[in-house]
């Protein structure tokens, strides 16, 4: 009686190890496929890092080419006699322009294409021949609707064709676009 | 032989519960990575599009590689991918775009205006055109001139005495023959799309192949060289259509702007005892009617922008001589 | 032993996922995208240069780059018998008041011995440091406007 008692135990002992080391193939495999899933995974967001930053770069670049582009339109450039090696807007040109995008929704609809949902600002310094100066500044395109924005920065001359003297004016471009 | 069974029993158990992890991951990354191929495609014809009608604004010429077909949608130029579903518009771009952009393209940007020696010449807005490398051109020689001005030297365009005798190279997806009587042609001997466009002013006609002959011509109206040379390009009337009013529309929100700021300035002068501004008052009023008669509402009148380039230049050098700010 | 050897296996494989785990996720969770840098700002100041150089300096009637040249060639008859140096500094002043000075950023913009300096000395660690020509009046020489941008 006892010694099959004692071999019942010594049984039950040994299916244990045995159900025990017949698990380990499983377990290895289940974590060799987890190590694969993971990998996998990180490629995955990795490649979606790059995309992201590859398109904020992208974006910074593009708000550059887009003021350089700005000053040299014919809707809002001096006369060409008048540009010399920087950007020149013409102040005239600039209040026609603002006008026609504020009040013509059709006209604002057809320049989206270049100045897309932005806010575009030009400010210049009126300096008078004692020195002192105003700084005077102009919307010129409106169409954000963000509370964030991300601003990118030129800087220009504003052409005054009223005024034959001291003609040109030190301007800053600026271009607000939504940030994130 | 019980141990044995017992021992390939647990395997399948492995082999099971492995492969549906494996399985499960799989699933997981791929619809993941083809949801990032389509928004990848999207924004790749997206891009172009952008890239197109970002470069359409400054005179210049930019390379891509893409596939697309352009259409006209509701007056609106578009492009839509060639592979999948993905479409992007060009959005009232002055454009003209072959039928098809099937590789690698040249986009050339050439600036309007009207010009005369020794004047500012008064800008008019830009014109895109695109050649693309799968798309061959046959040209007659009688507008070779006007096209190198305008396209400058391309492999694309090919210079022909006559139609006869046509050998297009493999790989050509596109053929256009541009003349002065496609009718008679006979066509090349080619699996290749075939139009025709007949440039004889103040006429563009536009031709498809069908049945190995030219079939029957659509008539468009166009003025001026630059939209001459544009016909060339977009070979299909609904395009050049598209493109054609599109130029109009930006030329007359350009010319809309002049005419304020002419108008501002003339106010501006009467309003300052400076004899050296009171004499460009009228110069600039006289200007400003010309102008006021190039614009039909919100468009310009295409048409008459030729027989105005002599008299407003006159004004324009009128102005610069007395020292006064120029037209624009 | 085997036994033994499988726990070890174990142990390590579950420690590897782990270290990966947490070296992935630090190396790409917190990377925020850098912009284009200081190739976009060299661009930018070299831009505030070139504008401030075709402005004009009203008390002058030229353009502020004419002026310039006059004071670094120590030429006084540009300027109706005003200092031209005198109006290079006021034109800069005001220029400067109005963008960089509100702007917050520590500058240091110089034309030879006449400078405008705000927070920015000109043996301090530079970020950027673009210049423009500055030409005599009917050439003769020339200088160089420097605008020095400091942390």
């Amino acid at each position: 009686m006892r010694r099959a008692y004692t071999r019942c135990v010594r049984n039950a002992r040994f299916e244990k190890r045995a159900q025990l080391q017949s698990m380990e193939p499983i377990l290895i495999v289940m974590f060799l496929a987890l190590i694969i899933g993971l990998l996998l995974l990180f490629s995955l967001r990795i490649g979606d890092r790059e995309v992201e930053v590859t398109a904020t770069k992208e974006a910074s670049k593009q708000d550059l080419l887009l003021l350089g582009r700005i000053a040299n339109l014919p809707e809002l450039s001096c006369p060409k006699s008048e540009s010399a090696k920087t950007y020149c807007i013409d102040m005239f040109k600039a209040e026609a322009f603002r006008q026609l995008m504020k009040d013509d929704d059709v006209a604002r609809s057809s320049y989206y294409p270049l100045l897309g949902a932005s806010e575009i600002a030009v400010e210049w310094i009126d300096m008078d021949s004692n020195g002192a100066s105003i700084n005077k500044s102009m919307v010129l395109y409106d169409n954000l609707n963000s509370s964030g924005v991300r601003p990118a920065v030129a800087y220009s001359t504003m052409y005054n064709p009223a005024s034959p003297g001291a003609a040109r004016m030190f301007a800053t471009v600026t271009i607000y676009r939504r940030a994130g | 032989m019980k141990g044995q069974l017992e021992v390939s029993f647990q395997w399948v158990y492995v082999l099971i519960a492995g492969g549906a992890f494996l399985l499960m991951f799989f699933f997981v990354f791929k619809s993941c990575t083809e949801s990032g191929d389509e928004r990848a495609q999207g924004m790749s014809v997206r891009a172009t599009a952008n890239a197109i009608s970002l470069a359409a604004w400054q005179e210049g010429s930019v390379n891509f590689t893409f596939a697309a077909d352009v259409s006209c949608v509701g007056d609106v130029l578009t492009l839509q991918a060639l592979e999948g579903t993905a479409r992007s518009q060009l959005d009232q771009v002055p454009a003209f775009l072959p039928p098809r952009l099937a590789g690698k393209s040249n986009v050339v940007t050439r600036e309007v205006a009207l010009t005369q020696t020794g004047v500012p010449s008064i800008r008019l807005g830009n014109v895109v055109y695109a050649l693309d490398e799968r798309t061959r051109y046959y040209v007659q020689r009688s507008h070779e001139t006007r096209l190198k001005h305008v396209l400058g030297n391309s492999p694309s365009i090919i210079y022909v005495d006559s139609f006869s005798n046509l050998q297009v190279p493999g790989g050509v997806e596109t053929v256009v023959l541009v003349g002065d009587n496609l009718p008679a042609v006979t066509l090349p001997q080619t699996k290749a799309k075939v139009y025709g466009v007949t440039l004889s002013e103040p006429q563009a006609i536009f031709y498809t192949a069908s049945n190995d002959r030219l079939g029957s011509p659509k008539v468009e109206l166009y003025t001026g060289d630059y939209m001459m040379v544009g016909a060339v390009v977009a070979a299909r009337p609904q395009t050049y259509r598209c493109a054609k009013e599109n130029f109009a529309r930006r030329t007359g929100a350009v010319l809309g702007i002049y005419h304020t700021r002419n108008e501002n300035l003339a106010i501006d002068f009467q309003n300052i005892p400076d004899p050296r501004t009171q004499v460009c008052i009228e110069p600039l009023m006289r200007a400003n009617l010309l102008i006021f008669n190039l614009i039909d509402g919100r468009s310009a009148r295409l048409d008459d922008l030729s027989t105005a380039t002599t008299p407003l230049m006159t004004h324009q050098r009128t102005l610069q001589g007395l020292g006064c700010p120029v037209i624009a | 032993m085997r036994r033994g050897q499988m726990e070890m296996v174990g142990l390590v494989m579950v420690v590897v996922i782990i270290i990966l785990g947490i070296v992935l996720y630090l190396a790409f969770s917190d990377k925020s995208p850098s912009l284009t840098g200081k190739a976009k700002d060299t661009q930018t100041y070299t831009s505030f240069l070139t504008a401030l150089s075709e402005t004009d300096v009203p008390s002058c009637g030229v353009a502020f780059s004419q002026v310039a040249g006059a004071c670094l060639a120590g030429n006084p008859s540009l300027c109706d018998g005003k200092d031209p140096c005198v109006e290079t500094q006021k034109a800069m002043r005001e220029v400067l008041r109005h963008t960089l000075y509100r702007q917050g950023i520590n500058y240091n913009l110089s034309l030879g011995k006449v400078e405008n300096v705000s927070g920015c000395l000109a043996n301090a660690s530079e970020m950027y440091s673009p210049s423009i020509p500055v030409v005599y009046p009917g050439g003769g020489g020339s200088g160089k406007l420097t605008l020095s941008i400091c942390p």
